[in-house]
């Protein structure tokens, strides 16, 4: 049997699941999560920390720590599959079919290496060029990612340059090759507001232009109005519900969704006061039987305790919840 | 940048310092009248004891004699023999000047990238059986004295086997034995810090922003890991050489060889002190300028001290 | 083993089968027998009653050192932690100007001055390792002295004097009891050294440095003595170092890794 390829196809994730220990001492931390994005769409995945959005990118990105067990029923990335590979297969299709852009770009970079160095690493490993078509296209690299006076800052270090430009710099070497798809973690939350919004921007044109995926990761709702096409919601190691990211945002399904909405300040909101979520999001070591929010959710009934509800398309959504909030609230003017 | 360097100068300079005043003090007041002890059974003829006097400088003032001490080691002088009536300690100590540093130098080459070695080997594969032992030899490496480890390897290669010489010093063949057990120690030592830091270093996230570009294994440990190990590595490389010096005096005392290590020993027994104290000069200026070569290579391969001084 | 080890040394002398000093001309490197159950050195003693005495040997000198070390380090350390300015900076300097060379060269100094002796190893190691000491008191007394308890004294008009031995020093000693115990394998280490190279413990005390070597001339021929000898240093040392990780892992103080 052929797998059909779409050849606008990003992302595919299916049933991806991700453990550490054995037997009694086994713990699930990613449990059956599915992903799908097309060339040039940004999905923004969100969740409080530790529901696991970091974790599915860097097992999709096969860069789990030791230790950590991945399965997966298909896992796709920029075209390739990134599920059987290993060793010197993945190592051709890290970097070349995907780029990788971390939260913090003071200690993702290699202090002791030029700038100029780490982004012409990937560019000569995939794409082996002479030495002066890599020095060009370093240049030209981190002319687009809106360096000024790129070619003079080449041979600075990581230590040189200021928070914002450490993380063009990543993104520039996340881009090198000419990746179908890039893994955003965080990329905005070690910089200061004003930065944030032009790496954003950045980020977002960058996809626009080249015909890129992105999966962004954040906890911050503000940055997926501003971005993303579709949004994703994470909690305890599931996707509780996906949509467009204007629709999901403005009146979501899942209780936990709209928990997490709440609790974003709004200029225009009339409301005075914040609603915090209650609770503590719970530990991967004692995660609750069926649906994994139900102590936290004023909807939860008995069913919630007992079964654990599947992701039911919706619309253009779909939705993992026995009770979700009626679809009257979206329909209203 | 210049002003660290400033302070790593100067504090060789403290260093080199306080060894010339402490081999000093140790020359001039110390028990007994060397005099008398090389005049022997001559004890009463006076003319020689004067004359000795003289041409070691006894009968000046201590102020006198400390200028005189001070400019002869400008010069390289040592200054006299107390074993051997009249003669430069340079000369003593020359033969020994011709071996001391093979040894030395070559268990300091063999530890250094033994060491790397093991230590890189134990950390990619650390947890496992491979790991394991290699830092349970490298603990008794480490917790058991040099002398140790030579005698059992002296009765099982040269005693048992016939392999190698029991002593001496000039063929090939006497090397080896020595030249390994003066490496013991530090290459289980550095071994066991460049699987420390190598770890560390793996476990940082560049070193995952590297596997995430595509770079191979192989590159992710030599080009990001053991480069940015290097750094902490380098600044115990310095502390290591006094374990290497240490290494050295004990396996000449154990392989009988003539180096100067052996003759600071019997020098010792001997009250020969010029000699002694020419030798421990010599020790502590070799180790005080390895030291500052060491900060000095920290500098040049850390950018970040390079270039936030200056 | 630790325990073990102890034991042998305070009661060496009443399990010592022979004197350790008695020479037998007959005995002279005989093999192991029902009389010399380890067999006799190059003079005819009894290896196992001098290496049983040995053992009280290089503990004594480990403990001198060791009672020596934590004196002056602690006091060292506590003034140029809490004084700070100028005693600070003085101790610290000395401190780094004394690691600036390595051990072997203080203590070939010392014995040169001193003559080679057990006073002479008792002085270099003293020298060498009361900095280690200092070190770790020091930076314990810098941040203890910012825990609200002691500012609570200070507050409540404690004499600083009071403070530091009721106060700091309880806190410092599960670092100190540790450093300490990891310090002792290293002392029995370098006196083993010393005394190898003929500096340290002389004739006719017997001590495991000596003992090897004595024996590595005859250890063609008679290989018991340097063997038992290196038996024991190896055994005792990798017994204290166990006890000492054991003893870190189950206080793990702050800064004791140092």
């Amino acid at each position: 049997m052929t797998i059909p390829v779409d050849l606008h196809e990003a992302l595919t994730i299916e049933d991806l699941r991700v453990g550490i220990g054995r037997g009694r001492d086994r713990v699930e931390l990613l449990d059956g999560i599915s992903l799908s994005l097309r060339r040039g769409e940004i999905l923004a995945l969100v969740g409080e920390s530790g529901s696991g959005k970091s974790m599915t990118a860097l097992a999709a990105a096969r860069l789990l720590p030791p230790g950590a067990e991945l399965g997966a029923r298909r896992l796709v990335v920029g075209g390739a599959d990134v599920a059987s590979a290993g060793g010197a297969a993945l190592d051709r299709i890290r970097g070349k079919s995907f780029g990788f852009v971390f939260q913090e770009p003071m200690t993702s970079l290699n202090p002791l290496l030029t700038i100029g160095e780490q982004i012409a690493e990937p560019i000569r490993l995939h794409l082996h060029l002479d030495r002066a078509a890599t020095r060009s296209r370093v240049i030209d690299l981190l002319g687009a990612v809106g360096f000024p006076a790129a070619s003079t800052r080449l041979d600075d270090y990581p230590h040189q340059l200021s928070g914002g430009q450490r993380q063009r710099a990543m993104i520039a070497m996340a881009i090198a090759c000419n990746p179908p798809f890039l893994f955003a973690d965080e990329p905005t939350t070690a910089l200061d507001v004003t930065t944030q919004a032009q790496v954003l921007t950045l980020l977002r044109s960058l996809c626009r232009e080249r015909g890129m995926g992105m999966l962004l990761i954040t906890h911050d709702l503000g940055v997926v109005s501003a971005v993303a096409d579709r949004v994703a919601v994470m909690y305890a190691g599931r996707i509780v519900e996906t949509g467009p990211a204007a629709a999901v945002l403005a009146a979501p399904h899942h209780p936990y969704a709209d928990a997490l909405r709440r609790a974003l300040p709004r200029v225009s909101a009339k409301v005075a006061r914040l609603e915090a979520l209650e609770g503590q999001p719970p530990s991967p070591r004692a995660f609750p039987t069926g649906c994994r929010f139900h102590p936290r959710c004023a909807r939860a009934t008995a069913r919630c305790r007992t079964s654990v509800p599947a992701l039911v398309p919706s619309g253009l959504r779909t939705v993992a919840c026995f009770n979700p909030i009626a679809e009257t609230k979206e329909t209203a003017p | 940048m210049s002003q660290y360097l400033a302070r790593r100068i100067a504090s060789f300079v403290a260093m080199i310092a306080v060894a010339v005043i402490a081999t000093f003090i140790a020359n001039r007041f110390v028990p007994g009248d060397p005099v008398l002890v090389m005049l022997g059974d001559q004890s009463s003829n006076l003319d020689l004891a004067a004359r000795l006097r003289a041409d070691y400088g006894l009968d000046l003032p201590l102020h006198e004699q400390f200028v005189r001490y001070v400019t002869g080691l400008l010069r390289g002088d040592l200054g006299l023999s107390f074993r051997f009536p009249g003669v430069p300690v340079g000369e003593v100590i020359a033969d020994g000047l011709r071996i001391s540093p093979v040894i030395g130098l070559a268990a300091l080459v063999l530890s250094l990238t033994l060491g790397t070695l093991l230590g890189a080997i134990a950390a990619v594969r650390a947890g496992s059986l491979v790991d394991t032992g290699l830092m349970f030899v490298v603990v008794i490496g480490l917790s058991v004295p040099g002398f140790v480890v030579a005698t059992g390897l002296v009765w099982l290669l040269s005693v048992r086997l016939g392999w190698l010489p029991v002593a001496g010093w000039g063929t090939p063949q006497q090397a080896i034995l020595p030249i390994i057990v003066a490496a013991i120690g530090p290459i289980a030592y550095f071994a066991r810090l460049t699987r420390t830091f190598l770890l560390e270093t793996l476990g940082q996230d560049y070193v995952r922003t590297a596997r995430a570009k595509g770079v191979p294994e192989r590159g992710v440990v030599l080009h990001h890991a053991l480069r940015n190990a290097t750094v902490p590595l380098l600044t115990v490389a310095g502390i290591m050489m006094g374990g290497l010096i240490t290494g050295t005096i004990v396996v000449e005392n154990i392989f009988n060889i003539q180096g100067l290590g052996r003759i600071a020993v019997t020098s010792i027994a001997a009250r020969d002190y010029p000699v002694t104290m020419g030798i421990v000069l010599l020790f502590t200026l070799f180790y005080g300028t390895i030291n500052l070569l060491v900060d000095i290579a920290y500098v040049l391969v850390d950018p970040r001290i390079r270039l936030a001084v200056s | 083993m630790v325990v073990f080890i102890v034991l042998v040394a305070v009661f060496a002398h009443w399990l010592a089968p022979h004197s350790y000093t008695r020479t037998d001309l007959f005995m002279s490197w005989s093999l192991p027998d029902a009389r010399y159950l380890l067999g006799g050195d190059a003079v005819g003693r009894d290896i196992l009653s001098r290496l049983l005495v040995g053992a009280q040997v290089s503990l004594t000198i480990a403990f001198s050192v060791l009672t020596i070390v934590l004196i002056v380090g602690t006091v060292l350390g506590t003034i140029a932690g809490w004084h700070g300015g100028w005693a600070d900076g003085l101790i610290t300097r000395a401190t780094d100007l004394t690691l600036a060379f390595p051990e072997l060269i203080i203590a070939i100094i010392v014995a040169a001055i001193m003559g080679p002796g057990v006073p002479a190893v008792i002085v270099a190691l003293s020298l060498v390792g009361w900095t280690g000491i200092a070190r770790i008191v020091r930076s314990l007394t810098l941040s203890l002295r910012n825990e609200a308890f002691v500012e609570a004294a200070m507050a409540a008009g404690t004499r600083p004097a009071a403070i530091i031995v009721f106060h700091l020093l309880p806190n410092m000693v599960p670092a100190l009891v540790v450093r300490a115990t990891a310090g002792i394998g290293f002392i029995i280490m370098e006196e083993a050294t010393l005394s190898f190279l003929g500096l340290g413990v002389q004739e006719p005390q017997p001590t495991w440095g000596g003992m090897i070597r004595d024996g590595l001339p005859a250890l063609r021929t008679e290989p018991w003595m340097a063997m038992a000898a290196s038996a024991a240093l190896a055994f005792t040392i990798v017994g204290f170092n166990l006890f000492g990780d054991g003893l870190r892992d189950a206080l793990d103080p702050r800064g004791a890794r140092r």
